[in-house]
C-alpha cells in the first residue's frame, strides 16, 4: 500500500492542506478559510476536501505534521487562559519592569505590551536560591499553598513557576510543582526551568508565562484534533512542527506549547530551503511577501538560520522591543512591513513613504475596487504593467484600473511627480524597505548577500524579487512552482528535532572541562529521549553540540557551533572550544575577539532526523510544447535600467516546458503571482519545476 | 536636484547604515551601558560635521552631540592642522565633556570618509565604556581631574595603525583596561563599517558626497520643524522649580518662548555650576532640549541636523563661558547649566512607560537630565527622589514645562491668563491631563 504524508498549516486566513504520495512522488493541495472559534473544523473540512479531490484512502496516511497560528494568537488577543504567577519574593513585577530600553524614544504615548498576568495574580513565595546554586532560604510550603489558594478563588487555570536562579538549582521550582500538583490536582503546573533552564529572570519569566498562559488551549486543541482524525480514518500519529523547524510530538508541545508559536513561518523557511535544494541551491535568501507583510530568513548549506529568542505578540508589529520576549529556538525570521497592500504617501518632509500601513484586503487597494482610495503597492505594479489586470488572482477577480491611476495621481501631485514616476518611485521604496532589512540582517551574521539566491513566494515575492535581488547585489532568483501555496510543503520536509539549553557558566581557562561535558551529555539524552518518542526512525540521528560564548565581562553571548563531544582532554578540548568562539566571532564581527578569557554561558544541543524520503514529482507543463506556445501576449512594463516603459512578453507559466530558456524582460503569469523579469536577466524553467532566473 | 523618491530611498539606507553600526557595537562591547541600556550612539555627518543620520534606539541625549565633536576634530585636525590634516585611514578620539559627550566615561571615535581622495563624510560612534579611572561612579568630584582620565581631541589612528603610546596610557590608567579598550575597538569596528557601506552607497548611486542629499534633507527638515512649530499659539512659557540638590538646594528656571516658528529655551536664572559632579555641560543641555522638542513636533522623523537647526542670528548664543570649548582648566566638576538668551529649543520630560502606562512624562534619568538640564552622574539625587515619589504612592514626577503643557494648572495657576496658551499647546499636541497638582514633591511652584 502507498504511504502518504498529510501537512496541515492554519494560517490567520486560510487553512492550507498539502498531501504527499511517497511512492509516485505525486501531491495534492487545497485551501479552505480557517475557523477561528473552532480551528479542527476547518481541518476536518479541509482533510474532507483533499481526501475527496486526491481520492486517497485515509488509512494509507502514514503521519500528519501540523502548524497553526493558534497559540500566537492567544497571546495577541489576550485570550488564553486566566493565569498566575508564583516567583520569589520580592520579584512579583519583573513582568511589568521588563528591560531598561523603549521601544520607541520619541512616542509621548508610549505603552509598553500588557503583561500576560495582572498583577493581583503575581504573587510573592517565600524562598531564595543564590547564583550558584545553594539555597539562601528554603521554600516555604505552607506559604506557596496559600497564595495557590488565592489563585484559585480567583478562577485561575494554570500557573507559572519562575523562582530566581531556578537554572542553577531547579529543586525549589520541582518541590513547588510537585506540592502544587498534590494540593490543587487541577492546575496546569509550568516551572520556569523546564521551560528555558537559562540565566535572566525576566525573559524567562516572560517566557514561562507565555507557555502556562497557552497550556490549558493547548492541551484541549491538540486533543480535540487527534479525535477528530481518528474519526476521519486517520490513524497516523500526528506530529508538530515547532518554530525552530522540527517536528515533534503531542507530549512534547503539552509540556511547553509556547514552542509552537512560529510553526507557520518556520515551514515556509524550510520549503524554501527545500525548494532551492531541488535546483543544488543551498544558500539563499528565503523571500515570503504578501498583502501586509514580507518575511525573510536566511538559509545557510541548505539549513534554515535558527535564532535562539524572538518576540511574539508586539505592541507595534514592526518594531522590536515592544512584544513578549521568548527565549525559545525559531528560525530567524525578519517580518517588515512590506505588501502588496502597503499604503504609500508622503511623509512630513515631502518623501515617499511606503507602509507599513496596510490597506488590507479591506477596502484594499485601489485597484480592486472595494472603496479603497489610497495608492497602495499594488495600484503601482499594476500601472508599471507588471500585472495583468484580466489575470488577477487567476482571473477571479476584476481590476479598476482607473481607480489605481487616480489613487497614484493623487500621490504624484503632492509628490511633484508624473504619476509614472510616483509609481516606479513606490515600487522601488517598498524594494529599499525589503532590501535594507535584508541588507542589515544578513550583515549581523557577518554574510555577503551576493552570495545568496532569492527565493520568491506569495503573490508579492516573485514581483519585487527582480528589483530586490537587485538592490542587494543577488544575481539569481528561484520562483518556486505554485509560490502561492508554497510553504506548506516545509511541514512535509520537516526532520525531526529538539533543541534543549541550559545555563552553565562555563570559563574555559579555569573551570573542570567534567562539568562541561556532564551538561552537554544531560542534554542530549533528555533530548534523545523526546525524539525517540516521535516514533521516527533515529537512524541518521544528528547531535549539534552549541554554545553561548563571550569574553568574560561582556554583556552578551554569541552562539556558537561547538566541536563534537565527548570534551575529555583538556589539551584537545580547552584549544578547540576557544578556535569555535573565535571562528564564531571572526564570522560575525570580522575581527578576532580580545585577548580575554573566554566562557560559555549557556550549554545548547540541537538532535535532529531528517524526514522521511520520497521524491517530489517534477511540476512541468506539457513536454514539447515550444516556449512560443506559452505566450499570452506582450505588455509595456517599466524597468529602471531600460529607461522606463518597455514591451515585455507575457507567459503562461502552466504552459511552459522544462528546460525552456525566456530572455527579459518578461512577465511569467500563473493564478497566484507573476514572476517579474527585468530587460537584465535570463529565466530557465526547471525540471524541478521551478523558474530560475539569472540576473547579469 | 534630487526628487523625493532619491532622497527618501539614499536616507533609508544610510539609516540602516547606522542601524547596522549600532547592532555591532551592542555585540561587541563590554559595557552593560551599551548593550542593556543603549547608552550609545552611530552618526554619520556631512563633511562639515552636520548629522545625516542617528541611529534609532540611541539615547536621546546624544542627539547633536556628537556631530559637534566631529566638528571639534575638524577644528582641530582639520586642514590646516600643522601635521598634515585629516587622512584616509585616520581615526579620532576625545572623551572630553565639553568637546565630547557630557562626561568622561563616554568615549567618542570618528572616522572621516573619503572618496576619490575627498573628505565627503565622517562616521562618528560614541559609547559609555565601564571605566575611565577616577572615582568610581561618585558624584563627590570638586574637579574634572577627580573623575578620570581625559583623553583630548587626539588622532588614535593613522593609517589604519592605532596610536600605542595613546593605548599604553589608557591601560594604565583605566581599572578594566581589556574591557575599555574592547569597547574602544568596538567603536573603531562600528565607525569603519559606516564608512565602507557610505562609500559603497555613494557608488551605487553614483553620488560624489553627501552635499546634495544633505542639502535637501537639512532644509525639508527645518521647514518641516518650523512648520509644526508655527502651528502652536506663540507666547512666553515659565516654569521653575527647586530639587534638594547637595549640599543645597538648587533651582531651575526656564522661559520658553515660541514665537516666529522658532523655540527658545533660556535658563537664565538657574543656579550656577554646582561644586560637586552633577553639572551639565552645554552639549548635553543641547541634546536634552533638542529631545523635548522632537518629542513634542515632529517624533516620527529620524534625526537630522536640520530639525534642530538654531537660528541664525543666534547660533551659539549660548551666554558660553570662556572655558565652553574646553580649552581652561576648570576647578569644579563639569561647567553648570547657564544657558542664556538664544538657545533656541525647548524641554521636556521623558515618558514613563510602566506602572499603568498613562503615557505621561515622568521622571526617568532622562528626565530628570531635561528637566535639570543637570545629569545625575550616579543616580543618588534621581533615586531619592523616585523613592520619595513611591514612598508616597505617586507614579510619576512632572517635570517643567511640559507639565504645564500636559497639566495646565487647577486652583490658582488655573486662574493665571498667562498659562491659558500653554493649556491651547497641549490640546494642540494632544496630550492627555496626567497626576494631580499633588503629584509633585520638590517642585516648588513659583508662578
Amino acid at each position: 500500500m502507498s504511504e502518504y504524508s498529510l501537512g496541515i498549516d492554519i494560517g490567520g486566513t486560510f487553512t492550507d492542506l498539502v498531501i504527499h504520495d511517497h511512492d509516485s512522488g505525486r501531491r495534492w493541495g487545497c485551501k479552505v478559510l480557517t475557523t477561528h472559534a473552532d480551528p479542527q473544523q476547518g481541518v476536518v473540512a479541509g482533510v474532507r476536501t483533499i481526501l475527496a479531490e486526491s481520492g486517497l484512502d485515509p488509512r494509507g496516511i502514514s503521519r500528519v505534521v501540523h502548524a497553526t497560528t493558534l497559540f500566537t494568537n492567544a497571546l495577541i488577543e489576550r485570550k488564553g487562559a486566566l493565569t498566575g504567577l508564583l516567583v520569589t519574593a520580592g520579584f512579583r513585577d519583573m513582568l511589568e519592569i521588563g528591560r531598561e530600553r523603549k521601544y520607541d524614544l520619541y512616542d509621548v504615548g508610549i505603552e509598553n505590551p500588557p503583561p500576560l498576568v495582572p498583577r493581583n495574580l503575581r504573587l510573592d513565595v517565600g524562598e531564595r536560591m543564590r547564583a550558584d546554586g545553594s539555597v539562601a532560604e528554603p521554600l516555604d510550603e505552607a506559604q506557596l499553598l496559600r497564595q495557590v489558594d488565592v489563585l484559585r478563588a480567583a478562577g485561575v487555570t494554570s500557573v507559572a513557576l519562575v523562582f530566581l536562579h531556578a537554572y542553577a538549582n531547579p529543586v525549589h521550582e520541582e518541590q513547588a510543582a510537585r506540592a502544587i500538583a498534590a494540593h490543587a490536582p487541577e492546575l496546569f503546573v509550568t516551572p520556569s526551568h523546564q521551560v528555558v533552564r537559562e540565566i535572566r529572570e525576566y525573559e524567562r519569566a516572560s517566557t514561562t508565562v507565555a507557555s502556562a498562559y497557552v497550556k490549558p488551549i493547548a492541551a484541549g486543541y491538540l486533543a480535540a484534533l487527534a479525535g477528530e482524525l481518528v474519526r476521519l480514518d486517520i490513524s497516523a500519529p500526528l506530529l508538530l512542527m515547532l518554530s525552530g523547524g522540527g517536528l515533534t510530538h503531542a507530549a512534547e508541545v503539552n509540556r511547553n506549547p509556547a514552542q509552537m508559536l512560529e510553526s507557520g513561518p518556520a515551514a515556509g523557511a524550510l520549503a524554501a530551503a527545500f525548494f532551492g535544494a531541488r535546483d543544488g541551491i543551498a544558500d539563499l535568501l528565503a523571500f515570503d511577501m504578501g498583502g501586509t507583510t514580507a518575511k525573510l530568513s536566511l538559509v545557510d548549506g541548505g539549513e534554515p538560520l535558527v535564532a535562539y529568542g524572538f518576540e511574539a505578540a508586539r505592541q507595534k508589529r514592526f518594531i522590536e522591543g515592544s512584544g513578549l520576549p521568548i527565549r525559545l529556538s525559531t528560525i530567524e525570521l525578519i517580518e517588515i512591513g512590506a505588501g502588496g497592500g502597503s499604503i504609500a504617501r508622503r511623509d512630513e518632509i515631502g518623501l515617499l513613504k511606503v507602509g507599513p500601513d496596510s490597506a488590507g484586503s479591506e477596502p484594499g487597494p485601489a485597484c480592486y475596487g472595494g472603496g479603497g482610495t489610497a495608492p497602495t503597492v499594488t495600484d503601482a505594479n499594476l500601472l508599471l504593467g507588471y500585472l495583468n489586470p484580466d489575470f488577477f488572482a487567476g482571473g477571479t477577480l476584476k481590476i479598476d484600473g482607473e481607480a489605481a491611476a487616480r489613487a497614484i495621481a493623487g500621490l504624484a501631485g503632492k509628490l511633484r511627480l508624473t504619476a509614472e514616476a510616483a509609481a516606479a518611485g513606490i515600487h522601488e521604496v517598498v524594494n529599499e524597505n525589503m532590501a535594507g532589512a535584508a541588507r542589515v540582517h544578513i550583515a549581523e551574521r557577518g554574510r555577503d548577500p551576493r552570495r545568496y539566491a532569492l527565493v520568491c513566494t506569495g503573490g508579492g515575492g516573485p514581483v519585487h524579487g527582480y528589483g530586490v535581488a537587485r538592490k542587494l547585489g543577488i544575481t539569481r532568483l528561484v520562483c518556486p512552482p505554485s509560490p502561492g501555496v508554497a510553504s506548506a510543503w516545509g511541514l512535509l520536509v520537516a526532520p525531526a528535532r529538539v533543541d534543549r539549553v541550559t545555563t552553565i557558566g562555563f570559563r574555559l581557562d579555569s573551570d573542570p572541562l567534567a562539568g562541561f561535558e556532564a551538561a552537554f551529555r544531560q542534554l542530549e539524552d533528555e533530548a534523545r529521549a523526546v525524539v525517540a518518542a516521535t516514533g521516527l526512525p533515529l537512524a541518521g540521528l544528528r547531535v549539534d553540540r552549541l554554545g553561548d560564548g563571550r569574553c568574560v565581562g561582556q554583556g552578551f553571548d554569541l552562539v556558537v557551533p561547538l566541536p563534537p563531544g565527548p570534551y575529555a582532554d583538556d589539551a584537545i578540548a580547552r584549544p578547540a572550544l576557544a578556535a569555535a568562539f573565535e571562528r564564531g566571532y571572526r564570522e560575525k564581527f570580522g575581527r578576532a575577539p580580545p585577548a580575554v578569557p573566554l566562557e560559555f554561558i549557556n550549554a545548547r544541543v540541537s538532535l535532529r532526523v531528517a524526514a522521511a524520503g520520497g521524491h517530489i514529482a517534477d511540476l512541468t507543463g506539457t513536454a514539447g510544447e515550444t516556449p512560443a506556445a506559452a505566450i499570452k501576449g506582450r505588455r509595456r512594463a517599466w524597468f529602471a535600467e531600460a529607461g522606463g516603459f518597455v514591451d515585455a512578453t507575457v507567459y503562461d507559466r502552466d504552459r511552459l516546458a522544462a528546460n525552456t530558456t525566456i530572455a527579459g524582460p518578461a512577465l511569467i503569469e500563473d493564478p497566484g503571482s507573476t514572476l517579474v523579469v527585468g530587460p537584465a536577466a535570463t529565466a530557465q524553467v526547471m525540471p524541478s519545476g521551478s523558474i530560475v532566473v539569472e540576473l547579469r | 536636484m534630487l526628487d523625493a523618491v532619491t532622497i527618501e530611498i539614499l536616507w533609508s539606507r544610510i539609516t540602516s547604515i547606522v542601524d547596522e553600526a549600532a547592532k555591532v557595537i551592542v555585540r561587541t562591547s563590554f559595557s552593560t551601558l551599551s548593550n542593556e541600556a543603549n547608552d550609545f550612539a552611530c552618526v554619520l555627518t556631512d563633511a562639515a560635521g552636520q548629522s545625516l543620520a542617528q541611529n534609532t534606539g540611541s539615547i536621546p541625549s546624544f542627539i547633536g552631540t556628537l556631530p559637534a565633536t566631529v566638528r571639534h576634530f575638524l577644528g582641530e585636525f582639520g586642514p590646516d592642522s600643522p601635521d598634515g590634516g585629516m587622512q584616509d585611514g585616520d581615526v579620532y578620539i576625545t572623551n572630553n565633556p565639553w568637546q565630547g559627550t557630557g562626561h568622561l566615561p563616554d568615549v567618542c571615535i570618528a572616522k572621516p570618509v573619503f572618496r576619490d581622495g575627498r573628505l565627503v563624510a565622517f562616521a562618528a560612534a560614541c559609547s559609555h565604556v565601564p571605566d575611565i579611572g577616577g572615582m568610581v561612579r561618585s558624584v563627590e568630584p570638586r574637579e574634572v581631574f577627580e573623575e578620570g582620565l581625559h583623553i583630548p581631541l587626539m588622532r588614535f589612528m593613522r593609517n589604519g595603525v592605532a596610536d600605542a603610546t595613546l593605548i599604553k596610557l589608557l591601560r594604565t590608567n583605566v581599572r578594566t583596561p581589556d574591557q575599555t579598550l574592547g569597547d574602544i575597538w568596538a567603536l573603531v569596528g562600528a565607525v569603519e563599517l559606516m564608512a565602507r557601506r557610505l562609500v559603497a552607497t555613494l557608488e551605487e548611486y553614483g553620488q560624489a558626497d553627501v552635499s546634495a542629499l544633505a542639502a535637501e534633507l537639512f532644509a525639508r527638515s527645518e521647514a518641516a520643524m518650523r512648520r509644526a512649530i508655527r502651528a502652536l499659539p506663540e507666547g512666553t512659557y515659565r516654569f521653575g522649580f527647586d530639587t534638594d540638590g547637595l549640599a543645597e538646594p538648587f533651582r531651575f528656571e526656564l522661559a520658553l518662548t515660541i514665537r516666529d516658528g522658532a523655540i527658545t529655551a533660556d535658563y537664565t536664572g538657574s543656579s550656577p555650576q554646582q561644586p560637586r559632579a552633577i553639572n551639565c555641560p552645554l552639549t548635553y543641555t543641547n541634546a536634552m532640549t533638542a529631545y523635548a522638542v522632537k518629542c513634542a513636533l515632529l517624533p516620527n522623523l529620524p534625526n537630522n541636523e536640520g530639525m534642530f537647526r538654531p537660528d541664525g542670528d543666534r547660533a551659539g548664543g549660548f551666554g558660553a563661558e570662556p572655558d565652553a570649548a574646553g580649552r581652561r582648566r576648570r576647578p569644579h566638576g563639569e561647567r553648570a547649566l547657564r544657558a542664556d538668551a538664544g538657545f533656541r529649543r525647548s524641554v521636556s520630560g521623558r515618558t514613563g512607560a510602566g506602572d499603568g502606562g498613562a503615557g505621561l512624562p515622568a521622571l526617568g534619568l532622562d528626565a530628570c537630565r531635561a528637566a535639570a538640564g543637570t545629569e545625575f552622574r550616579d543616580g543618588a539625587v534621581l533615586q531619592r527622589r523616585f523613592r520619595g515619589a513611591a514612598r508616597q504612592g505617586r507614579r510619576q514626577l512632572p517635570v517643567m514645562a511640559v507639565q504645564h503643557l500636559v497639566d495646565p494648572g487647577r486652583g490658582r495657576r488655573a486662574q493665571q491668563p498667562d498659562l491659558l496658551p500653554l493649556q491651547a499647546v497641549a490640546r494642540r499636541l494632544g496630550w492627555r491631563r496626567p497626576v494631580s497638582r499633588r503629584a509633585r514633591p520638590g517642585c516648588r511652584d513659583r508662578h
